[in-house]
């Protein structure tokens, strides 16, 4: 079995380091720098990369400019108000593109300063801001044929429930099914009736997206939308009609790069001085425990590349406070082989073979790695799903580190310290830390000095 | 040798108060200075022919005293700078003092500046948030432990809120240690203090439940046993375990603070005063909740018996 998990544990590792190289550089086996896949018509590309936050790598920064002058039919809402609801209709964009951190402040009255970590895709970033996503179904003008007309009052996209993207037809063309709440949904079903056979038009912004033909009267206030769409463009449209229209036209003002709000000198040298503590620590481990120590330290140097990895994958926008959760998870990766070692230690004094006290030491630390860790996973998960900005990127990282931690520590170690005794040489008394006679004194020469296997 | 862990609690429930309460005070008071994230302020907007460099420009301002500018650089030789809003009254116009004084010192290079008012880029939500989820967190973690020393039947909740006890403990002092810090010397606390108290609550109950762990392996082990010696001795043989993970933690976040950039500091700080003190909770306090709450279980049941007794005689 150990043997199944040490192959487990260096394919692991092989991928993590694989993952975790920048790909500009190597791409071999793939062709691309990162996974593909093409299954039947759809293909997908996931680059690989390090994404970190706006205080340490710096992003786009986007100015937008209100225009409550160009509300259709003006409005009575103060522009205090047009600014905090189209923020809150922002953040929820931005946020459901994933875990990314973005600041989004009021710049003034009539702006709002947004910015955005990384500038991998601009095109995106500008549309999601400034993409008003105004729903509206038109039917059939009878006065002129070949023309849509809006019902009155118009039946807007206001009361949608949350849209979803599925996969239709021969071709699994992707369409955005969408479903109307009260007392929308009864106007839809009334409008299938007035308008069987008939095409009725379905608008964002102003712009048709397509016209389908009723074919049947509905039964419910749900639909779908199809158009040209890929997998990309129909998942936006999702998230764009999810959070909810824009409450005011915006236009961008200003868009630029900006240096990280940490400033590039403090982030190098919060780097270097995150890597000389983990240097002290490493020499702590050694120095302290000895052969266990080292293994702890190729343990810990396993688990840093394997979570990094996995950073990369999901991805995890690194901010300082992520580094935070890391830092936190690399503590608990230590403790749990403090903890191992120290029961290590105790059952040898108590003169227990090597074989019998790595077993012994193991079976009576787990309770306390598992439920400590369990507390922290529990509390981390509890906050990602709840929090919001730094405290959910904060959390991500901490529950990444800690699973990853476990794994580590629990196996990796495990699987080290066995490996580790199968040398003779490595079985001496002072290498694991503990006198060099037993404490009964009964053995003596050459054999005390090597702990019994 | 043994040292006295349980003997002695209530010295250290008193030390324990004596370094909270003054915190308690100030925070009630409200000491604890929220920073520009969560209060907006101004954003000025300088324009450059050549930037100087951020370090620099903070400089600058803190010597103004706005010491909590963050300094941001963007395309086209322009700064952005944040500032708390900047007071403008009959007397003073912070905006134009501080307009001249970048004038002045960078007169070759400066071209134009742009001030406006931002809001808070994290709302109240984000820390409402946090808190109701710490509480709820705080439950599940009770009935984690509970589950976890099962075989306590009852009192296996009192270990659960021993742990929150002990959480509170943290949390409050490093609270307490930014209200004082905040009234006497304007620290602010950012988002990245909210990271901070959470990594600590985090770190507390991961301590607690080792110290609380090896207590349940030896009340297992000895049958029979009294409460307290077993305490003490559990403390004794998870004592080392306890010093060397908080050590090497502390040592990272040490390098943090002595080299890290200026940003870091207050964070490293409320880092390093919350895992020491998660460590001494876990070690002087945790446990401690246990033995005393056995011990009022104990003279209740014993003053019960007593009149129960007397009352049969008579």
């Amino acid at each position: 079995m150990s043997r199944a998990w040490a192959w487990v544990i260096v394919v692991v590792a092989v991928l993590a380091v694989w993952v975790d190289i920048p790909k500009h550089q190597i791409s071999f086996p793939f062709e691309c720098p990162g996974i593909c896949y093409r299954l039947g018509g759809q293909s997908t590309f996931i680059e690989i990369k390090t994404h970190l936050g706006l205080d340490l790598q710096g992003g786009t920064q986007l100015v937008l400019q209100l225009h409550p002058e160009l509300i259709p039919g003006g409005t009575t809402t103060s522009i205090d108000d047009l600014n905090a609801q189209a923020r809150v209709v922002i953040d929820r964009r931005i946020n459901s593109l994933g875990v990314s951190e973005p600041v989004i402040e009021s710049l003034g009255a009539n702006k709002i300063l947004l910015q955005l970590p990384g500038v991998s895709d601009l095109a995106e970033a500008q549309r999601i801001a400034t993409q008003q996503a105004f729903l509206e179904i038109k039917v059939p003008d009878d006065a002129t044929a070949g023309t849509y007309k809006s019902l009155t009052p118009p039946l807007t996209g206001a009361n949608l429930k949350p849209t979803f993207v599925e996969f239709q037809g021969s071709n699994n063309a992707p369409v955005v099914h969408f479903e109307f709440g009260s007392p929308d949904d009864a106007r839809w079903v009334q409008l299938s009736k007035d308008y069987l056979n008939k095409p009725v038009q379905i608008n964002l912004d102003k712009q048709e997206i397509s016209a389908p033909r009723i074919n049947q009267v509905f039964s419910s206030g749900s639909g779908i939308i199809e158009g040209n769409f890929t997998t990309k463009t129909a998942k936006e449209l999702s998230t764009l009609l999810n959070s909810g229209a824009l409450p005011v036209p915006l236009e961008i003002v200003q868009s630029s790069r900006v240096e990280p709000t940490l400033g590039q000198d403090s982030v190098r040298r919060s780097m270097a001085a995150g890597a000389i503590g983990l240097l002290l620590v490493a020499l702590f481990m050694i120095l302290y425990y000895r052969l266990p120590g080292v293994i702890a330290v190729i343990a810990l140097l396993f688990y840093t590349a394997l979570t990094y990895a996995v950073f990369r994958l999901i991805p995890v926008t690194l901010t300082l406070a992520g580094v935070a959760g890391f830092i936190l998870s690399i503590g608990m990766a230590v403790d749990a082989n403090v903890l191992t070692f120290e029961r290590l230690k105790e059952e040898l004094r108590a003169g227990k073979t090597l074989r019998v006290s790595l077993d012994e030491g193991r079976r009576r630390a787990f309770p306390s790695i598992l439920y400590s860790n369990l507390a922290t996973i529990l509390t981390a998960l509890i906050l990602f799903n709840f929090g919001t900005g730094t405290v959910k990127g904060f959390a991500l990282t901490l529950i990444v580190g800690v699973v990853v931690s476990f794994f580590t520590a629990v196996f990796v170690t495990q699987l080290l310290l066995h490996a580790a005794i199968e040398y003779p040489s490595l079985r001496r008394r002072r290498l694991w830390g503990v006198e060099e006679r037993p404490a009964d004194g009964t053995t003596g020469g050459r054999a005390a000095a090597s702990v019994t296997v | 040798m043994l040292f006295r862990f349980v003997e002695r609690k209530h010295w250290y429930f008193l030390l324990s108060a004596i370094l909270i309460l003054p915190g308690v005070f100030f925070l009630a008071i409200g000491g604890l200075k929220p920073g520009i994230e969560f209060q907006g302020g101004t954003l000025l907007d300088l324009r450059f022919t050549s930037p100087p460099p951020a370090t620099e420009l903070h400089d600058v301002l803190a010597g103004l005293g706005h010491p909590e500018a963050i300094v941001q650089g963007a395309e086209g030789g322009r700064m952005e700078v944040r500032t708390l809003t900047l007071k403008t009254d009959a007397t003073t116009n912070e905006t134009v003092t501080v307009e001249q004084a970048i004038k002045a010192k960078y007169a070759t290079t400066y071209i134009d500046d742009n001030a406006s008012t931002v809001s808070p880029s994290f709302s109240a939500e984000l820390v409402t948030n946090a808190v109701r989820s710490i509480v709820f967190a705080s439950i599940l973690i009770v009935l984690l432990i509970a589950f976890a020393f099962k075989e306590f039947g009852w009192s296996a909740f009192r270990y659960g809120i021993a742990a929150i006890i002990a959480l509170l403990h943290d949390a409050l002092l490093v609270l307490g240690l930014f209200a004082i810090l905040g009234y006497f010397l304007n620290v602010e606390v950012d988002s990245l203090f909210v990271t901070a108290v959470l990594t600590i609550i985090g770190f507390s109950v991961h301590d607690t439940i080792v110290v609380f762990d090896r207590i349940r392996e030896n009340l297992h082990l000895n049958r029979g046993e009294a409460l307290n010696p077993v305490i003490n001795y559990s403390i004794m043989q998870t004592l080392a375990r306890s010093v060397i993970t908080s050590l090497t933690v502390v040592l990272t976040l040490l390098a943090l603070y002595l080299f890290g950039g200026y940003s870091m500091r207050t964070f490293a700080l409320a880092l390093v005063v919350g895992i020491v003190s998660g460590t001494y909770s876990s070690i002087f306090n945790a446990s401690q909740i246990i033995s005393l709450w056995q011990e009022i279980e104990d003279r209740i049941r014993h003053r019960g018996r007593r009149t129960s007794g007397a009352a049969a005689a008579s």
